[in-house]
């Protein structure tokens, strides 16, 4: 059987929500950005449905906010190195350090943050964990990058392919382990005809391999005996982020729930699950709710899409 | 539902609330500043003035002239004795002969770039940029900047949790602005007090003036500092007729045109 993620929050609410988040965040200097946050993943897990039944964001402005602060002491020592380093970066061998520490920390930041996801929303009982060190997909990302960067992108498929094998090989949804079965080398084609169209395309070539590479890599993932389903295609993709850009840029960020709006009901339309959903209901278990985990994600602002 | 206690009025009263706190927040950062700015501790001037200043000295070196360094020793002496200021200044002379800038640093040391003293006619041109930057020290620009250009940026950071440096850029140019209007509004008196007059200052801000061509019109409403012509125009209204006496005579002049050749 098949089942759709049904998406029914609305844009007013999500106006609200906004204005009222970025009115208190100028108020508090951004203390209010965690309960914010919290706010907002609150109501759009609340407004996701699968098979009539609404997830629920478990997680604590608290915690988000004890998360950055433990974090702060990272950032603020990385951005007075490239301060000090600032006009010799790669000539001396410190600034070199520190920017293969930044880039190490911002894959241990990446897997942090989707472990807190993880474990924070819940459906039906049902959360999410992924077992697996930070600091140890940190040192894989660190080297896929290096591979990446000598090969000059032509191996940044099976670091997409790498990471993603990572990532979802150690999640489990209840008791059910999440697989992915996928090749590196069904991904190196993709990539390198969108890196060789990439200039003439204005880089959108590569928004369309990112939706190549998804719908890759969740067509061959598994939970259990479930099976995900990805509908997305590179245009749709293409549309979703230039109209996302224009409309924030134009708007000065007014419009930016228009986006957040448009985002999920994208979501919504391009994943399918099939499978026996009463299967994943009987497997919960009792995993650890993350108390932190974002923290670092947080401090270095990453941009990279989690889910 | 999790949104039910967020209504419009409410958000309407928050939005009228924040753009209040925003508009003092900005008008008297400034004001809030003063007494922070000139109690700087020293070891925390020199650190952020060593951090500017460094880059250059080991990129270009520094002109060392002894001649040169006596001359323009007694250049700055006479601009502040006469004027009764009791600050001890640091100047020192970068070896760029392309770069005609001068700028002011926490803890009164004063960077002047080799092409500055090139592009100098007179001793009275090199006065007026000296007394300038002079008075940037005086009226403590340089760690007022500091503080308020770090401090609102860490504001705006805070507030809207992104790279903020369009915005931070845009609201800091009235403020630098400001700045250079006081300080030629200093230099004035300055060079008055030392019979020097405001001839030398305007003319050296003429010669800029020529450089700036109209492609650099778009260019010059986005700098920090003000047109040159509306500097000039301020400059000439505050002047007063005044009779004037070399500040310079010709060998000291000359030692200071050569302070960037290494003795033999």
């Amino acid at each position: 059987m098949q089942y759709k993620i049904e998406y029914s929050g609305t844009k007013e609410e999500l106006f609200k929500i906004w204005w009222w988040v970025f009115s208190l965040n100028i108020l508090s200097l951004g203390l209010y950005s965690f309960w914010g946050k919290t706010l907002l993943r609150q109501y759009l897990a609340q407004h996701c449905r699968l098979n009539d039944i609404s997830f629920e964001y478990l997680g604590h402005a608290g915690s988000l906010c004890r998360g950055f602060f433990k974090a702060l002491p990272i950032w603020l020592i990385l951005i007075l190195g490239f301060k000090f380093f600032e006009h010799t970066p790669y000539e001396d061998p410190y600034g070199v350090l520190l920017t293969l520490a930044v880039v190490y920390l911002s894959f241990v930041a990446i897997f942090g943050a989707l472990r807190y996801r993880l474990t924070n929303v819940s459906w039906h009982g049902v959360r999410g964990h992924i077992r697996s060190s930070a600091w140890r997909f940190g040192l894989l990302g660190l080297w896929c990058s290096f591979v990446s960067v000598c090969s000059l992108g032509l191996m940044l498929g099976w670091m997409d392919h790498t990471l993603y094998q990572k990532k979802f090989n150690n999640i489990r949804f209840g008791k059910l382990s999440v697989i992915y079965s996928g090749a590196a080398k069904d991904l190196f084609k993709i990539n390198l005809y969108t890196m060789l169209l990439a200039p003439c395309t204005l880089w959108l070539s590569r928004i369309w391999y990112v939706a190549k590479v998804r719908n890759y890599i969740y067509n061959h993932t598994c939970v259990g005996d479930f099976k995900v389903i990805n509908t997305e295609d590179g245009k749709a993709l293409v549309k979703l982020y230039v109209w996302g850009f224009f409309t924030t840029l134009l708007s000065l960020g007014i419009l930016y729930p228009l986006v957040i709006q448009r985002k999920m009901q994208y979501i919504a339309q391009h994943f399918v699950l099939q499978g026996d959903l009463d299967e994943l209901i009987v497997t919960i278990d009792q995993e650890k709710i993350m108390q932190s985990g974002e923290g670092l994600y947080t401090v270095l602002d990453e941009h990279t899409e989690i889910w | 539902m999790v949104t039910d206690f967020i209504t419009w009025k409410k958000i309407i009263l928050l939005v009228i609330i924040t753009l209040i706190c925003v508009g003092l927040a900005i008008l008297f950062l400034p004001i809030v500043l003063q007494p922070v700015a000139t109690h700087l501790p020293t070891f925390l001037k020199t650190a952020v003035s060593d951090y500017i200043a460094l880059p250059y000295e080991r990129k270009y070196g520094e002109c060392n002239n002894p001649a040169g360094k006596i001359a323009l020793d007694d250049l700055v002496v006479k601009l502040a004795n006469d004027s009764n200021i009791k600050q001890q200044f640091n100047f020192e002379v970068i070896d760029d002969p392309i770069d005609s800038t001068a700028f002011a640093t926490p803890g009164n040391r004063i960077l002047l770039f080799a092409g500055i003293i090139e592009v100098a006619d007179t001793p009275e041109q090199l006065a007026g940029v000296l007394a300038h930057e002079m008075s940037h020290a005086i009226l403590f620009h340089p760690e007022l900047s500091l503080l308020h250009d770090n401090g609102l940026f860490l504001m705006l950071l805070s507030m809207f949790g992104k790279d903020p440096s369009i915005a931070h850029h845009l609201l800091t140019l009235k403020y630098s602005r400001d700045n250079e209007f006081a300080a030629d509004a200093n230099a004035v008196t300055l060079l008055t007090n030392a019979k020097v007059g405001t001839k030398g200052l305007i003319d050296f801000l003429s010669k800029i003036q020529l450089n700036e061509t109209n492609a650099m019109a778009l260019q010059t409403s986005l700098r920090s500092h003000p047109n040159v012509a509306d500097r000039i125009a301020a400059i000439e209204e505050l002047s007063t007729p005044v009779a004037t006496q070399p500040i310079l005579n010709t060998q000291q002049w000359l030692a200071i045109k050569s302070i960037c050749v290494k003795p033999s």
